[in-house]
């Protein structure tokens, strides 16, 4: 308890949190003037030129990157499949020569390269592959394909080691190689997962390629960036919402096609309780009659689609004409890499990354804190099952009482999508705008972003609770916040607890690349010895940032499966 | 000879100890042979089929197939074993999301090179087609072709592994429990279709069965499994209905043995 203390004020004085800096006169004038600029927004077609071609390039160099990580996610995750490769029935009656021992230390390796890729924040991917290849939307384009490329790879390893493996075994015992087994008894089974995963990295891609922007990388992001520098508000609302829209647009159509591909798999497959999971194909994105219409396309035909349209945007953002070719896009990042060794390890610049190490951790911290205190505070008005009681309950109610009720239901969930909307990094520039540039900008981004995201979970766990107990309560002459305490709380504790710790290991993530555009911790380091031209620096700053992202995974998962599994799987004989 | 195992033992090691699968297991099979495999859940019948389809290795002892040791064989060595010995599983073990006749095709995968396979996967071979239609249609499935495995009702499940085996060609059929999810009409005619398919090239005929009636009816040779040893290995002729019975009817013996 008191270690907990320690560590929160430790976090808080790291972080430079000075909540009075906030009612400042001058922080107020600065906001207020700020919100003012937004208004009107820019609508001139000069400048909606600017917009279209922004988001044009923005698409193509999610599609490019995408396409790039498929073509390094599928070979790093077939070799990263374990069922493959390191145990299961197609190694069971091998003798253990040298030969599969060397595939299996392959596959092991592999899947620690993907962790790696991924761990890495993508935008500090970005940052990379700006100085080794130039501004513009050819490094965006890598680093959405090496930090994608690292997602996917782990995603269709663990889908491939989820099929069923009684057909597998049955292909294996009737004399296939491993190729055959993988091409007629995996790859059909894996099929419509991985095209869903993609897809879903497609979405995911699309915010990332916007927010690659703000370190260089083209786009939305390059844009407001720029906007925001040149103190031009209105425009900046303008490629915000145009920001909006294009999230919306692909989110909707991608989880169109998500539900689709998830009616192919088989019921009894165990790729498809993952896909519920974790790809959040419930409720039908459209109406009825955009339904109908997009019915006739027939999901797999979005696959061969996105790869023709990908292919274009590979060579829009300059991947295939010329940097690849003649200018040696391969030997400059080889470079780039050499010039990065042997890293940077002397004892006055470890200790010097002491304190941004320190602020980065406070700052995700702190951040996820003040999320938490926005999030639980909207979450509650904003809870359908909370704000509004069913209308055959009897008793009187008052018009005013239920008006008041909605309008703060609607509110509420008004400020999480728009909260949700911004990214972080757009986020740490409106705070740099409020309190100026350091951690404390980072921390009150990360806080207002986390809010939006955390209350709208909150709230949809509320509701999702199991209504009888509530129900009984009620039925007990239990008032609101009665109800809450003892039927809804318990209930969900568990699910909020594990979503918000979810976020604060993601929010570290995040922490570590605020820097960038000014938010404090590593990201600044990072920052600052790029621009000095320090690269052995940066490879020892980068192992520094992967050691803590994997610190905190292991953290994350400590405080989320606190009860080991008492349940061991099923042995087979 | 076509199988010779000579004192075989398996162990799995879980996370709570060892236990142990088979227990000092000897069993020659002659070439051609009929033979039914009795005996409770967990008396080890479906590892001693991982044995003689050479997908497990023993943990002691000798398997011979062909008077060859199967501990001695490379990768590629298994491979061609493997093409030779095939496997009737119970249902579930198809591919769910490929078709009824690219099921049947997969029997063939043994034969093929990887290049052969990916043409496949867009266009097989005429002559392949014509052969997986042809054991199809000997099991019933002629007019489910095009049908997705996952749609099949279990007997036809049943049948259609049946037909993958046949397209395999193999000098052994295994089959583990074939007829445990059909009813007895059913059972019947897959029993008569594995002793017609023997018949045809002398194959050798390895069965697990639960019913007792059934391993009395088909096959001249019994062999009884229990605690991971051969308790019972007799002509049927010799063997009443009530002394296979009994041998089911011993509690304590069929139960697996934890060893720590």
């Amino acid at each position: 308890m008191l270690g907990t203390v320690a560590a929160l004020a430790l976090c808080w004085r790291a972080a430079e949190v000075r909540p009075a800096l906030l009612f400042d006169r001058m922080t107020l004038a600065a906001v207020w003037n700020f919100l003012r600029g937004l208004f009107p927004p820019d609508l001139s077609p000069d400048f909606l030129r600017v917009v279209l071609k922004a988001t044009f390039q923005t698409i193509a160099v999610a599609l490019a990157g995408t396409l790039l990580s498929v073509g390094i996610g599928m070979p790093l995750g077939v070799l990263a499949t374990a069922t493959l490769w390191r145990r299961g029935p197609l190694l069971e009656g091998e003798r253990r020569g040298t030969k599969l021992k060397l595939l299996a230390a392959l596959s092991l390796s592999t899947r620690a390269l993907l962790g790696f890729l991924r761990a890495v924040p993508d935008l500090m991917w970005g940052l990379l592959f700006v100085v080794a290849v130039g501004l513009g939307s050819l490094a965006g384009t890598l680093a959405l394909a090496v930090a994608y490329g690292g997602v996917l790879g782990r995603v269709y390893g663990d889908v491939f080691e989820d099929v069923d493996p009684r057909p597998v075994e049955a292909l294996h015992a009737a004399g296939a190689t491993r190729a055959q087994v993988f091409l007629r008894g995996v790859w059909p089974q894996a099929a419509p997962a991985v095209a869903a995963y993609t897809l879903y990295n497609f979405e995911c891609a699309v915010r990332a390629a916007a927010v690659l922007g703000f370190v260089g990388a083209g786009g939305l992001g390059y844009e407001i960036n720029l906007s925001m520098r040149l103190f031009e508000y209105g425009q900046v609302l303008t490629l915000i919402l145009a920001f909006v829209a294009l999230l919306t647009g692909t989110d909707a159509l991608s989880r169109h096609f998500r539900r689709r591909l998830h009616a192919e798999v088989s019921p009894a497959s165990p790729a498809r309780f993952l896909m519920e999971e974790t790809l959040g194909v419930g409720a039908p994105p459209f109406g009825r009659r955009a339904s109908r219409v997009l019915s006739r396309v027939r999901a797999r035909a979005v696959v061969p689609l996105l790869a023709f349209a990908a292919l274009c945007s590979l060579y829009a953002v300059g991947f295939l004409n010329g940097a690849l070719l003649d200018e040696g896009l391969a030997s400059r990042v080889a470079r780039f890499v050499a010039r990065m060794f042997p890293p940077d390890l002397s004892a006055e610049f470890l200790l010097g990354l002491v304190r941004p190490l320190f602020q980065t951790v406070g700052i995700s911290v702190i951040g996820t804190l003040l999320g938490i205190a926005v999030g639980a505070g909207l979450a509650l008005p904003a809870t359908s099952t909370l704000a509004f009681v069913p209308a055959d309950a009897a008793g009187r109610r008052s018009a005013s009482g239920l008006a008041a009720r909605w309008l703060a239901y609607r509110v509420a969930r008004a400020v999480f999508t728009l909260l949700r909307a911004i990214p972080e990094l757009v986020w740490v520039l409106v705070c740099i705008i409020a309190v100026g540039l350091g951690p404390f900008a980072g921390t009150l981004a990360i806080g207002l972003h986390t809010g939006g995201v955390l209350g709208k979970l909150y709230a949809e766990t509320l509701e999702e609770v199991p209504m009888r107990p509530v129900e009984a309560l009620r039925a007990a002459g239990a008032r609101g916040p009665q109800v809450f305490l003892w039927a809804m709380w318990p209930q969900a504790r568990p699910m909020l607890l594990s979503y918000t710790v979810l976020r604060w290991e993601m929010n570290l993530r995040v922490s570590t690349v605020l820097g960038l555009v000014g938010g404090g911790g590593l990201g600044q380091a990072v920052y600052n010895n790029v621009q000095l031209g320090f690269y052995t620096r940066l490879s020892t700053l980068i192992a520094v940032v992967y050691a803590l992202v994997v610190a905190t995974d292991w953290l994350s998962d400590r405080l989320r499966y606190r009860t080991p599994d008492e349940c061991e799987p099923p042995r087979r004989t | 000879m076509v199988y010779l195992l000579d004192k075989v033992w398996k162990e799995y090691r879980g996370r709570a100890g060892v236990t142990r699968a088979l227990d000092g297991l000897s069993l020659s099979v002659e070439r051609g042979e009929r033979l039914a495999l009795v005996g409770r859940s967990g008396a080890g019948k479906t590892t001693l089929f991982r044995l003689l389809n050479a997908t497990l290795r023993p943990t002691r002892g000798r398997v011979l197939f062909d008077e060859r040791d199967v501990g001695q064989m490379s990768s590629r060595e298994l491979r061609a074993m493997r093409r030779r010995v095939g496997t009737v599983y119970q249902q579930h073990y198809l591919v769910p999301s490929l078709s009824v006749l690219d099921n049947a095709l997969c029997g063939g995968l043994g034969r093929w090179s990887l290049w052969q396979t990916a043409r496949s996967v867009l266009r097989p071979e005429r002559a392949d087609v014509e052969e997986a239609e042809h054991f199809l249609e000997l099991v019933g499935l002629k007019d489910k072709l095009r049908e997705r495995a996952d749609t099949l009702s279990g007997g036809q499940q049943q049948r259609l592994a049946v037909a993958r085996v046949l397209m395999q060609n193999p000098e052994v059929i295994l089959a583990d429990e074939p007829v445990a999810s059909l009813d007895p009409g059913l059972a019947d005619s897959v029993m008569n279709l594995l002793h017609e398919v023997a018949d045809e090239g002398r194959r050798t005929l390895v069965v697990a069965l639960h019913n007792v009636e059934l391993a009395l009816g088909y096959f001249p040779r019994v062999v009884g499994l229990r605690g991971g040893a051969v308790a019972l290995d007799a002509k049927a002729s010799g063997l009443t209905r009530e002394a296979l019975a009994e041998f089911y009817a011993d509690e304590k013996a069929w139960q697996q043995t934890p060893v720590t």
